[in-house]
């Protein structure tokens, strides 16, 4: 049989995409399968800050053999067990979007529609009250399942923060034992060729030329190769998701690190909190077009919770995505394949599954269109997913003290949002969608926080008589305090297993 | 519960499908003020056998075991099924339940073998199958609980009697307070307000009235299609055939847990081997049979004489284009055919039964749930619709569609039957699917599909498709250490499937138990 391996990866750019995508590669493939090399200029940096991230980041950690400790220690990490959002729905309210789940079903019956049918009678405590997570996070509490049959102690869903250039620096050196070889520099110049413009090489400023069979593109907003070289294009989604710019700044800590990212809502945007073992990562993502940069920083700068730690920096994008995430030999993994807000912690993610896609879909040096095209779907499917979560919080908001926020309010939203909102609106039923990200956990979550009614319940609650139904909540929300009384503080936890030097 | 919500459900056909929803939704809405009520409107039921899965979740919610499945409805257990000349004389295959091989670390058992056929070894997954091995050979056991055992890889299917599995359901639903009207319907009344049904007229004057229908009156659908005006997509472009004659033999004594489907001129015949008898199912497509006397295509086929002319029944594949209108729910022949053997039709029919339960609407909101029904209906079907339409889809007519492929180019078939599916269209989806297969050895399906993926690369290998290209994770392995390592997992499956008691020694024990 023909050897038609691909020979060289070549990765353009050295941010958190970028090591990510060369210590995967050099993981999964092996030393001998290829050879990989990664240009990146300290001169560019990148745009890492404090980073928050969803559970599924410790799947990618199992697969390239990290030990988590380990990890959290030479990242200043700590543990996340969710999100809160405070004057979303409206100035004053406050709910967490907790990982885990509530409750549990009852005869096949979601837990939630049992719940409903109390709460909307006033007679059940709000949905939080039978997460774990929910209860945990805002008294600083952390620990890892522990392994007791029947506790919900064994279902902790959790995730992390962390530093993202030490995440980089830390990946880097995985990837450099693997064999992955670096190359410090500016890329000067990109040959396509000419037969079918597919990327032949790149070349240094030095004059170095760097061949290469697979181009990974990790160059960031602007696209070296993706657009520079191939103008692919882009969609932009800026109707959907006004903002188009953030600032960014870390902050003495204040206190124990809470395990939460805390999401506020402001006048033109919002603004994030992520607590780091030493330090907490701060930024306020807002609208040019209802908020000038000056007013955004000082309204960052006025709702820190310690002094802040050198001069905020400017971050400007375009909310959307390359046209095409795959193009040619050419892959944009990262911010050059299209940016949404880290509203709901999912810049890492989409990085981790763009390398997951691309792990399943691997070309050879025929590259396949069928291949290709499919990894754009997908692609194309995780973007939107994600879009129409994150568009949910504006969507569904209460607040009209700002002409951002009455512009939310009325926007259009995708047919697939708005019948998941009819559909929990009229019926209470909240379904994952094939391979959907965000599941009934999230959606309910959200879609109840912002102050979404639904106006009943399964039919089938009703099986139960309303005290049995009473007294089986009230058990399972005991049952969960006890729990959370239990757990050791996040500090205490951090300090037992992994704490930085 | 609130105002103006469900309190009746009517269920239009006593047939396996009306009886199975009957005990469905009694048992899960015991406690509740609903009444349930069959009508009874005097239709035949096609007789014959069906195929339903072991342990699932449909019959752990009716609480029926497969003890008394077995012993009450003559029920064998099922672990493989045999494909007879498929495609072309000569060519056989067995697609065995439960998983083939093993994987190596990451690298998925297909492109293990996909590696080696590359290289020129005709491999076979039948061979991976400890279910096709044992049955081939007429043993049975339950899967092992050990997951560590391959025995725990298989997995069968109950093969029972039809009528006696409807009767079965029938005294369930009633015992568990299902009501009986017995009448031909005259006529259905429509809401003048929202246009659902508000009434059903029987012959003999009386009128039956409910807030929820649920249509199962075969194919002709005297709710949806008749009174509601829904229509029926055709899928006759890809699913060739359109008659079947049922009939059973006592005479005959073949291997219980196997299956067989043999393809003949017009079409196919499925054997199913029940305990005191063997069922039938001849299945043809019309145009190609002509109108020769079918009789004697039985008899050459079967080499047996039937003495009393069979029932022809017809078969519509295709599905509805709204299983849930207004307030009536199609279920069973009436919501669609994919599949005239296999298992299509009764796990549709439980996943559809299943679904409507999760969707059972509260309140006034019927609307919301049907469209989040139709909505999930619709990729189900098509999804199996998929699988089946592959069974007709051979290598070469495939390949000859692809100007690039160069695989061998078998002569097709010469009998009438499979020159008819040369002609047949392949759905858009069923295309893309084989093209990522054919391209890298890789299956796109749907998500919680009920056909596993380990059903799907077992059938395409039967029938001979081989991919172009595999992972190429593979090639990071020596060649060396995959051959070994596959024909160290072909002995380890022949030895486990050897060390299986044969079928009737197991059996008879099972059921003294």
């Amino acid at each position: 049989m023909n050897d038609n391996r691909i020979r060289k990866v070549v990765i353009v750019g050295g941010g958190t995409a970028g090591w990510m995508t060369a210590a995967a590669l050099s993981k999964v493939l092996g030393e001998q399968y290829c050879n990989i090399q990664l240009i990146e200029s300290e001169e560019i940096g990148s745009v890492g800050v404090g980073e928050a991230t969803i559970p599924q980041l410790r799947l990618f950690n199992s697969i390239l053999g990290v030990d988590e400790n380990e990890f959290v220690r030479r990242t200043n990490g700590t543990f996340k067990l969710g999100i809160e959002f405070v004057d979303w729905k409206k100035k004053g309210h406050r709910y967490m979007h907790p990982f885990g789940t509530y409750g549990t079903n009852i005869d096949a019956i979601q837990f939630h529609h049992y719940w409903l049918k109390l709460f909307n009678e006033g007679k059940a405590p709000d949905l939080e009250s039978f997460s774990l997570a929910a209860m945990a996070a805002p008294q600083g509490r952390f620990m890892r399942p522990a392994k007791i049959s029947n506790s919900p102690l064994s279902e902790i869903a959790y995730a992390f923060h962390f530093d993202a250039g030490l995440y980089g620096a830390y990946l880097r050196e995985l990837a450099e034992q693997r064999g992955v070889v670096r190359t410090e520099g500016k890329i000067h110049e990109v040959t396509l060729r000419g037969s079918d413009g597919f990327i032949e090489s790149v070349t240094m400023e030095d004059g170095e030329k760097i061949e290469g069979d697979l181009f990974i593109d990790c160059s960031g907003f602007r696209g070296l190769l993706i657009e520079q070289a191939l103008n692919t294009g882009y969609v932009d989604w800026s109707h959907y998701l006004p903002c188009d710019s953030a600032v960014a700044v870390a902050s003495e800590s204040e206190g124990e690190p809470l395990p939460f990212t805390r999401s506020t809502a402001q006048a033109a945007g919002w603004q994030w909190r992520i607590p780091l073992q030493s330090r907490t990562g701060n930024g306020h993502v807002y609208s040019r077009r209802h908020m000038s940069d000056d007013e955004a920083i000082s309204l960052l700068l006025d709702n820190l919770d310690g002094a802040p730690l050198g001069e905020p920096r400017q971050l400007r994008f375009k909310t959307g995505h390359r046209r095409k995430f795959w193009n040619k030999n050419c892959i944009a993994i990262g911010l050059s394949s299209g940016f949404m807000e880290p509203l709901e912690s999912t810049s890492i993610h989409l990085i981790q599954s763009s390398i997951a896609k691309l792990m399943t879909l691997f070309p050879s040096r025929e590259f396949n269109q069928s291949d290709i095209d499919l990894y754009n779907k997908q692609s194309l499917a995780d973007f939107e997913q994600i879009r129409d979560f994150l568009v949910l919080h504006y969507k569904a908001t209460k607040r009209d003290d700002s002409d951002f926020w009455n512009y939310c309010r009325q926007m259009e939203i995708s047919e697939f949002l708005t019948n998941k909102i009819e559909l929990y609106q009229s019926t209470g039923r909240v379904f994952r969608e094939g391979g959907e990200l965000f599941n009934e956990t999230s959606w309910l979550a959200v879609m109840h926080g912002q102050g979404i009614r639904a106006g009943s319940y399964h039919p089938l609650v009703d099986v139960l008589p309303e005290n049995e139904i009473r007294s089986r909540l009230m058990n399972i929300h005991e049952v969960i305090e006890q729990s959370v009384a239990s757990m050791p503080s996040q500090r205490r936890f951090i300090d037992d297993h992994c704490k930085s030097v | 519960m609130k105002e103006g919500c469900l309190k009746n459900i009517v269920i239009l056909g006593a047939g396996l499908e009306g009886w199975s929803a009957a005990v469905a939704l009694a048992k899960r809405l015991k406690g509740l003020d609903i009444g349930i009520r069959v009508i009874d409107d005097g239709e035949q039921h096609a007789s014959g056998s069906v195929q339903i899965p072991g342990e699932s979740e449909f019959h752990q919610l009716l609480g029926l075991d497969e003890r008394t499945l077995i012993k009450r409805c003559s029920g064998t257990f099922r672990l493989a099924t045999q494909y007879v000349n498929w495609h072309r004389d000569g060519h056989d295959f067995y697609l065995g339940g439960g998983e083939c091989g093993a994987n190596i670390g990451p690298i998925h058992f297909s492109d293990l073998v996909n590696s080696q056929q590359q290289l020129g070894t005709d491999l076979r997954f039948e061979r991976f199958s400890v279910a096709a091995i044992a049955a081939s050979q007429g043993r049975f056991s339950h899967p092992s609980r050990d997951r560590q055992s391959v025995l725990s890889t298989m997995d069968y299917t109950l093969q029972l009697d039809k009528e006696s599995y409807r009767c079965l359901l029938k005294a369930s639903a009633k015992s568990h307070g299902v009501g009986t009207v017995v009448g031909r319907v005259s006529s259905v009344d429509l809401n003048p307000s929202d246009g659902g049904v508000e009434r059903i007229q029987l012959m003999d004057g009386e009128s039956i009235e409910a807030n929820l229908f649920l249509d199962c009156s075969g194919h002709r659908a005297t709710l949806l299609d008749g009174a509601l005006g829904d229509v029926y997509k055709d899928w006759s472009q890809y699913l060739p055939c359109n008659r079947q004659v049922k009939f059973s033999l006592e005479n005959i004594k073949p291997n219980k847990s196997l299956g067989v489907v043999l393809s003949h001129a017009h079409g196919w015949i499925e054997q199913t081997p029940l305990r005191d008898k063997t069922a039938y199912n001849y299945t043809y497509q019309s145009e190609v049979s002509g109108t020769g006397d079918l009789l004697d295509s039985i008899q050459t086929v079967c080499g047996i004489k039937l003495s009393v002319e069979p029932k022809i029944h017809d078969l519509s594949p295709g599905r509805r284009e709204q299983f849930w209108k207004k307030n009536c729910v199609a279920l069973g022949a009436a919501a669609g055919q994919i599949d005239p053997s296999g298992l299509a039709g009764v796990h549709l029919l439980h996943e559809d039964i299943l679904r409507l339960i999760s969707l059972l609407p509260g309140g006034q909101s019927m609307g919301a749930c049907s469209a989040e029904y139709n909505r999930r209906g619709r990729e189900l079907y098509e999804h199996c619709r998929d699988f089946y339409a592959l069974y007709y889809c051979s290598v070469n007519k495939y390949t000859s569609s692809k100007p690039v492929c160069d695989s061998a180019h078998r002569q097709p078939s010469n009998r009438p039957f499979w020159r008819h599916c040369q002609s047949l269209e392949l759905p858009d989806s069923l295309a893309s699917t084989l093209d990522l297969f054919m391209a890298r050895c890789k299956l796109k399906l749907m998500d919680g599909s009920p056909i596993e993926p380990s059903r799907w690369y077992a059938l395409l290998n039967g029938l001979g498709f081989i991919p172009q290209r595999c992972d190429p994770k593979v090639f990071a392995l020596r060649q060396e250490d995959v051959k070994a390592h596959l024909q160290r997992m072909q002995q380890m499956t022949r030895q486990a499937a050897e060390s299986l008691p044969p079928y009737d020694q197991y059996i008879n024990q099972f059921v003294q138990q």
